[in-house]
């Protein structure tokens, strides 16, 4: 399928409503995210319905498995199946999370912090550019929440994330949640933050719902998103002056598709209100 | 401390095998920062979470039967020590289970699990290898071409009746024990499926994979045109 670039105001295409999405108007829509790891690797119906939401969107990959800052090798299977998976959507590029999430020589599922150093920097650029290389695309790398800092800091997160988007020369998935989740985990002036952030990198925007245990806030992406983070999400667009593809995740406790829909809904009179949607 | 040094240091008590008390003294030494030494703990139950999600799906019926017989914390000392025996190795999380079945049946006489219970998981497995079964080219265009067996048919024998148990509403507390041939396979609308053979059923497919001929109006006619309804046969006799 021939590459078709992302605009516009995107879903996650989760199990839960993606027959439904398919199978209505879906007002709204215009480009569809899809996690590789629950589709790739699978036959009959998940084919099906990839290949029926990718002729109807485009459709990026936004994977959680790179591990590009882990210290094994960069999973060949896995980098064979996002380069097929790629080329199949017509994805513009690939995306994963700047964090590591192997351990022991195996994955462990999660998105795992980073001690910010300038090995880490140097280290996870390489990947970055070696997996690039690898599938074929253009590597988009994403924010993570951390909910610890890792001994051994040398550089603030976006020292970190600015050092290594540089280094890997490459584009940014700018998770306002996350953002707006570590400024209070963590204390730290999220706009000031975002204002740090090389915005001419930014591809994509992420934004989200959290869930709040005790005194830290989990980016869980339940639920709908939170006055702060669409104020958050003004602010970047204003900063940015240009509207760049946004994409709501609600990834458990899911929803009927048109209160998903509402939350898409909900981006756009943001995006309108910052003055960069005609 | 070194990124090699930070991953030996950490990955072991992300892979449950260290505790958290010693991990945040090896990462920090005596004068830890708070808040940051505590929430490592909350990687530390991810992680957890993710190895129990790796099985509790695919294997539910596995699962429920061994907490109805053994308790909640026989189950879970059962999946920590089996990722120890078997850890992570796919970035698809359920294939991280594909060694449970053989690993229950060698655990079953020290955990006192029922001799059904490791065959109950492996029925669980095949389900799900059935499901994502990858697309096979020459399944497509299923009533032409010569009469074949559909690329995702897999047959598999069990010592117990499971599919009728599972079946069965209400389910008694345990399959009967017998020798029993299922099968597994993705009908035409792509559902995975999986039924206890007949007699006729393998006569059937015998012949259909020995290239021989099968007549319609013969007496194994009415099991064939089953088999191709069904979608287990493709094809045109």
């Amino acid at each position: 399928m021939s590459v078709r670039q992302l605009a516009g105001f995107g879903l996650g295409l989760r199990r839960q409503f993606a027959r439904a999405l398919l199978d209505h108007e879906a007002p709204g829509v215009d480009w569809i995210e899809i996690t590789p790891e629950n589709w790739m690797f699978y036959g009959g119906r998940h084919t099906r319905l990839i290949d029926e939401a990718a002729e109807r969107w485009p459709t990026t990959p936004h994977s959680v498995s790179l591990n590009v800052g882990g210290l094994e090798p960069l999973d060949h299977t896995f980098l064979s199946a996002t380069r097929a998976l790629v080329r199949r959507v017509g994805a513009p590029f690939f995306s994963d999370h700047l964090c590591y999430s192997s351990a022991g020589g195996g994955p462990v599922h999660d998105l795992l912090p980073l001690p910010f150093t300038h090995e880490a920097v140097a280290h996870s650029a390489a990947r970055a550019r070696e997996a690039q290389a690898r599938v074929e695309a253009p590597i988009v790398l994403e924010n993570a929440t951390f909910y610890a800092h890792m001994p051994g800091a040398e550089l603030d997160e976006a020292g970190f994330l600015s050092a290594t988007l540089e280094a890997a020369d490459c584009g940014m998935l700018l998770d306002v949640n996350n953002v707006y989740v570590n400024s209070q985990n963590h204390g730290f002036d999220p706009k000031a933050f975002i204002d740090r952030l090389p915005l001419s990198r930014v591809v994509q925007i992420h934004v989200a719902g959290h869930t709040r245990v005790g005194d830290t806030i989990i980016d869980t992406h339940i639920g709908p998103v939170i006055d702060p983070v669409w104020d958050l999400y003004e602010h970047l667009l204003t900063r940015a002056g240009r509207l760049i593809p946004t994409l709501v995740e609600w990834d458990q406790e899911i929803p009927a598709l048109p209160v998903v829909l509402e939350e898409l809904a909900r981006a756009r009179a943001v995006a309108q209100k910052a003055c960069v949607l005609q | 401390m070194k990124l090699a040094e930070f991953y030996a240091t950490v990955s072991p008590f992300l892979q449950g095998r260290k505790d958290h008390a010693s991990t945040v003294r090896a990462l920090w030494g005596d004068a830890a920062p708070q808040p940051d030494s505590a929430r490592l703990a909350i990687y530390g139950r991810f992680c957890r979470v993710h190895r129990f999600e790796a099985v509790d799906s695919v294997y539910s019926y596995a699962r429920e039967a061994i907490v109805r017989l053994r308790g909640e914390p026989a189950w879970e000392e059962l999946v920590e020590a089996y990722f120890v025996a078997h850890p992570m190795h796919h970035v698809e999380l359920n294939e991280n289970g594909s060694e449970l079945a053989p690993f229950l049946a060698a655990q079953a006489t020290a955990h006192q699990l029922p001799a059904w219970i490791p065959g109950l998981a492996e029925l669980e497995w095949w389900e799900w290898k059935t499901r994502i079964a990858p697309d096979d080219p020459r399944d497509e265009d299923p009533d032409q071409g010569p009469l074949r067996i559909a690329s995702t048919v897999e047959l598999r024998p069990f010592t117990h009746d499971l599919v009728e148990w599972l079946d069965s509403e209400p389910r008694a507390d345990a399959p009967p024990q017998g020798q029993t041939l299922v099968l597994f396979w993705r009908d035409r609308e792509l559902a995975a499926r999986r039924e206890s053979a007949s007699e006729e059923d393998l006569q059937v497919l015998k012949a259909v994979s020995e290239g021989a001929p099968v007549d319609p109006s013969g007496p194994l006619g009415e099991t064939l045109e089953d088999l191709r309804g069904a979608g287990i046969l493709l094809g045109a006799p």
